[in-house]
């Protein structure tokens, strides 16, 4: 009788080691054409929102953080007060934005699968791979083109 | 079904979950196989367990060391810790491969085509067969009166002391006076390889009768308390330094076995002690919970009971407890055809043997 247990191979494992198994979900009766066009429509949707979701980290959210740091900089007088809740607040809503976007990914798999496809993995690593890529280009033309890197390079700046 | 629950169908499965059906199907197998018992093997006379790790590392030790040069055919090291154990000089002791092998090579010193080795019966099987290899005639006397088989033609007689196997025990006093009988061109041969087993007298109460007959000699063995079967270590103590010389291997024992010996002399008393007790405290519990159940049993000194139901024959009786899980030794091969012979190991085998045979004659 094939066992993994330890302590009756010798102290071998054989076979798969923990947690690195394919996944296994039920195989569920499939829904109506109708209902499946729609749960296509809605993973659309939320990949939208995770692609919305991780680009705000590159530039709406940092954006609105040194807003409200220059307000507190104003308020109290101290530079390292509005330093601070910059630095603090953009970590603070990285980690939130990312656990927000982790929940809309499972989501989205879990709509995948009620729209027929047989989904895996989730796509937040690619989304966040894809708004990385998104916010570099973007900000490459920003500094290069439009605002400019300095005289030499755009003397009319 | 809800929004949230219609979507959560299509949810990972959890290993707890996957596995349920796994985890059900695996702990029935365990139940199963806890419910099964093995068949107890009590046909041989060999001590059931292994050999203590150390006694077995001393062997692989030695191995991994001059086995490229001859063992020391003399055994000079485990034949002094024999003699000082005996009470003996050294040179009254050799180490052979066993001791059938010593027996045998006594028989073939000893005896002469056309002559007579006498030996109680039911005994040991091997001891017609060293007659015959000898070329001599095996006579099978009665328990109790060997000395009415010997004859003019006798050379040898044999005596398997506790018997295998009805585990009689023939005690120092009575042996001597067996000796004391016999005619100057009788040897014996005292096949004492039980003899740890027995409690009626000291260890060395017969082996002391080598110094008053020097036609004595005494063979013991390291494979039945001792539990080295497999390495075939015996030895022969006796008082006739010639005939000592005729029996020993031409090149002595192996150098792996001299090693487990010297090992095990010097470290298993206490083992070897534990052992003998277990084996005494059984024995009663045996012989006298079969003779409750209404079976004829010799009060045995071996580490086995020699056994016969009434109104069954060894091979029915045998079949019979075969049948309820536990192997015994037909008498037939060992010289009736109405007993069996069924080792004594341990209080569970004490229990299952005694349930066994309450089954098998119910």
């Amino acid at each position: 009788m094939a066992s993994n247990d330890p302590s009756d191979t010798g102290g071998l494992f054989i076979g798969r080691r923990p947690g690195t198994g394919p996944v296994r979900y039920r195989d569920v009766k499939p829904s109506s054409e109708k209902r499946r066009r729609y749960d296509r429509w809605l993973a659309h949707a939320l990949l939208a929102l995770e692609l919305v979701l991780c680009l705000s980290l590159f530039g709406p959210q940092p954006l609105a953080w040194l807003w409200i740091g220059s307000q507190v900089d104003y308020l109290t007088g101290y530079v390292t007060a509005g330093i601070s809740t910059v630095m603090l607040g953009c970590l603070a809503s990285l980690m939130l934005t990312m656990a927000a976007a982790k929940r809309v990914d499972h989501a989205w798999k879990l709509v995948r699968r009620a729209a027929g496809h047989r989904q895996e993995q989730g796509a937040l690593e690619r989304i966040f791979a894809t708004s990385v890529g998104v916010a570099a280009v973007a900000f490459t033309f920003w500094f290069l083109i439009i605002q400019g890197p300095g005289p030499t390079f755009a003397p009319g700046n | 079904m809800g929004f949230r629950d219609y979507y959560r169908q299509y949810d990972d499965l959890d290993e707890r979950e996957l596995n349920r059906d796994r985890r059900a199907r695996r702990e029935r197998e365990k139940r199963l196989a806890l419910e099964r018992l093995p068949d107890l093997d009590l046909s041989g006379t060999e001590w059931p367990d292994l050999p203590h790790s150390e006694v077995v590392n001393a062997a692989i030790a030695r191995a991994r060391g001059l086995v490229n040069r001859y063992p020391d055919r003399y055994a000079a090291t485990v034949r002094r810790q024999l003699a000082e154990r005996h009470g003996v000089a050294p040179e009254q002791i050799v180490v052979g491969n066993g001791a059938a092998e010593l027996l045998q090579a006594a028989a073939l010193v000893l005896l002469g085509r056309g002559d007579e080795l006498v030996m109680p019966w039911p005994s040991y099987p091997l001891y017609p067969l060293l007659a015959a290899h000898a070329g001599a005639r095996p006579v099978f006397a009665e328990p109790g009166r060997l000395s009415d088989a010997v004859t003019g033609r006798t050379r040898v007689l044999v005596v398997c002391n506790p018997n295998d196997p009805t585990g009689d025990y023939m005690r120092s006093h009575e042996l001597g006076a067996v000796l004391a009988g016999l005619p100057a061109h009788v040897h014996v041969l005292l096949d004492e390889a039980l003899v740890h087993f027995q409690d009626e007298e000291d260890l060395d109460a017969c082996l002391r009768l080598v110094d008053a007959f020097p036609r004595l000699l005494v063979v013991r063995t390291f494979s039945k308390i001792y539990g080295l079967s497999g390495l075939r270590a015996g030895y022969a103590v006796g008082s006739d330094t010639d005939l000592l010389a005729a029996v020993a291997p031409v090149l002595g024992v192996n150098a792996l076995t001299q090693a487990a010996v010297e090992h095990t002399l010097r470290t298993s008393d206490d083992e070897i002690d534990r052992r003998r007790r277990v084996v005494s405290r059984e024995r009663v519990r045996v012989t006298e919970g079969l003779v409750a159940l209404g079976a004829d049993v010799t009060r045995s000194q071996a580490n086995f009971v020699w056994v016969r139901a009434p109104g069954l024959s060894g091979d029915a009786l045998a079949q019979a407890l075969r049948r309820q899980g536990v192997i015994v030794a037909p008498g037939g091969p060992l010289g009736a055809e109405d007993h069996v012979r069924a080792a004594v190991l341990n209080e569970g085998a004490t229990n299952r043997l005694l349930r066994a045979y309450g089954n098998a004659v119910a």
